[in-house]
């Protein structure tokens, strides 16, 4: 049990990274639109993410210091600068839309109205970032989460064809009705989404929470390798969903109740309410996740002490930031913004800055007076990581291009 | 000053994390003072600096520089002196580990980076409950 309980820090990051309140949406959404023509994308994200965390894990275990931290020591004081105000920018955006969709989730259940809901989210947001012991946090929020497994039992419960659908999924064309931009930023917003920078803001502030050592390599490993592809396979689910039950009618995914339907149709009443607590628990955590990082990126940047290991007053400036972050995105969500817009945008614009983000940990993870002899980066994997920042590199460039091109993938 | 050890200013302690005497984080070494030996010509680092407009300064931004250093002088209300003459400057001699981190003996009380972390302390966290909670591992 204990073991099964060890991997919960990269399933709550995992599912924060895939399923947050955006990615549901665009998942669903993409696979109404493309089918799985874009599914490889989740695979090669997926990919690149486990190479990044698992490093910012180990950089993390070995020498106690999480990214913001190397971000500022190797990009120096002005680009950490920059990236450090992107980052919290992007951040916020996410938080929102986080804790927008919490509150439309609670309000698809109850029939409350979301606005009156906001304010009541924000607030259990912050008591559980103020109060609940982290490793606490990361096991309820990570398990609770899995109820989104039921995406899965639903495709199996539709029994397609499955060499149809793997054959669609192992041959991505861009389909007849879709331009090649609109395809492209649609596979940016995925693949942004897969490695957004807070994944590695908060897995490797988290493994320092959770008080890794060099002993605690090894959990490193188990988390990567079973957090990050559990949040993709949920990730593909959902889009495989989509595409069964939603793109044969013509539905436009647009709204977060349309992504619980092809379960709704699959798996019955049950299913419904097993995927809301699902689409609650994920939302909820990534609201976590993102308002601990909001505190985390300052905090690391600006030397301050971090963190919820100690009562919040052995913390006070980063428990100051991330009270503010909390209270600004919930007057912002009662402006009445569109959560999936915010962060469909945030995730792209994420794609943007996510090369300042993985090139000091790939610095870092090869510096043996950071690892040690013994645990700096293996020439294979330097090899991988170095392409996929490059990839990171031109998916950086492309982004803003592509949406303007496309006008946000409309 | 001969027998220093030789490090890369800019790598090895630049925008590095400074820990106190008990391990507590207290900021960043947000620029160098540097002087001159001037029979050899080397250069040796005498001091790190951090603390509230070190960094602004060392970014070119002279007004916010002044602006913080102003605003943290109104934070800092009690004149107890420290252990340290000017509480933005770490002789190097202070020093004791430089690694990924940089461990001072210093108490992070005798820091002026610290000011705002008590001033929190004092006027935010203070008024909040539950503000005292271990959380239990």
């Amino acid at each position: 049990m204990k073991k099964v309980l060890g991997v919960a820090l990269g399933v709550l990051t995992a599912i924060g990274g895939f399923v947050d309140m955006g990615d549901l949406v665009a998942n669903a959404a993409t696979g109404a639109r493309f089918d799985m023509n874009l599914a490889w994308v989740v695979i090669v994200g997926v990919f690149g993410i486990i190479v990044y965390a698992e490093m910012s894990g180990r950089v993390a275990a070995l020498c106690g210091r999480p990214v913001f931290d190397l971000v500022r020591e190797r990009l120096g004081a002005r680009f950490g600068m920059a990236n450090m105000l992107a980052s919290f920018f992007i951040n916020f955006l996410t938080l929102t839309a986080e804790i927008a969709g919490v509150a439309l989730a609670i309000s698809l259940a109850s029939s409350v109205n979301y606005f009156f809901i906001i304010p009541v989210v924000a607030v259990l947001v912050w008591l559980v970032c103020w109060r609940m012991p982290f490793q606490l946090m990361e096991r309820v929020f990570g398990l609770l989460g899995l109820c989104l497994l039921v995406f899965a039992v639903a495709v199996w419960k539709i029994g397609p064809d499955w060499n149809t659908l793997f054959s669609a999924t192992a041959h991505p064309h861009v389909p007849g009705s879709e331009n090649v931009f609109t395809y492209a930023y649609f596979g940016i917003a995925l693949f942004g989404a897969a490695m957004t920078p807070y994944e590695v803001f908060f897995f490797s502030s988290g493994a320092v929470e959770d008080g890794w050592t060099k002993k605690d390599l090894g959990e490193n490993k188990i988390n990567v390798l079973i957090g990050f592809p559990l949040g993709a396979a949920l990730s593909l689910a959902i889009m495989a969903c989509a595409h069964l039950v939603l793109a044969p009618r013509h539905i436009i995914v647009e709204q977060l109740s349309q992504v619980a339907l092809p379960v709704a149709s699959a798996v019955g009443r049950l299913g419904l309410a097993i995927v809301l607590i699902g689409i609650f628990a994920a939302t909820f955590g990534a609201a976590l996740e993102t308002s601990l990082s909001a505190g985390y990126v300052v905090a690391q940047y600006l030397g301050w002490p971090w963190g919820k290991r100690g009562s919040p007053r052995e913390a006070t400036r980063f428990h100051v930031v991330v009270l503010m972050s909390i209270a600004a995105a919930a007057l912002f969500g009662l402006t009445g913004v569109d959560p999936v817009k915010v962060t469909e945008y945030s995730i792209v614009l994420s794609a943007a800055a996510l090369p300042l983000t993985y090139f000091p940990i790939l610095v870092i993870a090869n510096d043996p007076r950071y690892m040690g002899p013994d645990h700096t980066n293996g020439r294979f994997l330097n090899a991988i990581a170095t392409v996929y920042l490059v990839i990171l590199v031109v998916v950086a460039i492309a982004t803003i291009p592509l949406m303007i091109i496309t006008k946000g993938g409309s | 000053m001969t027998d220093g050890r030789v490090l890369h200013a800019t790598l090895d302690l630049l925008d590095r994390q400074l820990l106190d005497r008990d391990g507590v984080l207290c900021g960043n070494v947000d620029d160098l003072e540097i002087q001159r030996d001037d029979t050899t010509g080397e250069m040796f680092v005498t001091a790190l600096l951090t603390g509230p407009g070190i960094l602004a300064y060392r970014l070119g931004a002279r007004r916010l520089g002044r602006w913080t250093q102003r605003a943290n002088r109104r934070l800092h209300d009690d004149d107890a002196p420290g252990a340290l003459t000017d509480r933005t400057r770490i002789p190097i001699e202070l020093a004791q580990q430089i690694g990924p981190s940089i461990s001072v003996a210093v108490g992070a009380d005798d820091l002026a980076s610290h000011d705002a972390e008590r001033w929190a302390l004092a006027h935010i966290i203070d008024h909040i409950p539950g503000n005292a909670s271990r959380a239990p591992q």
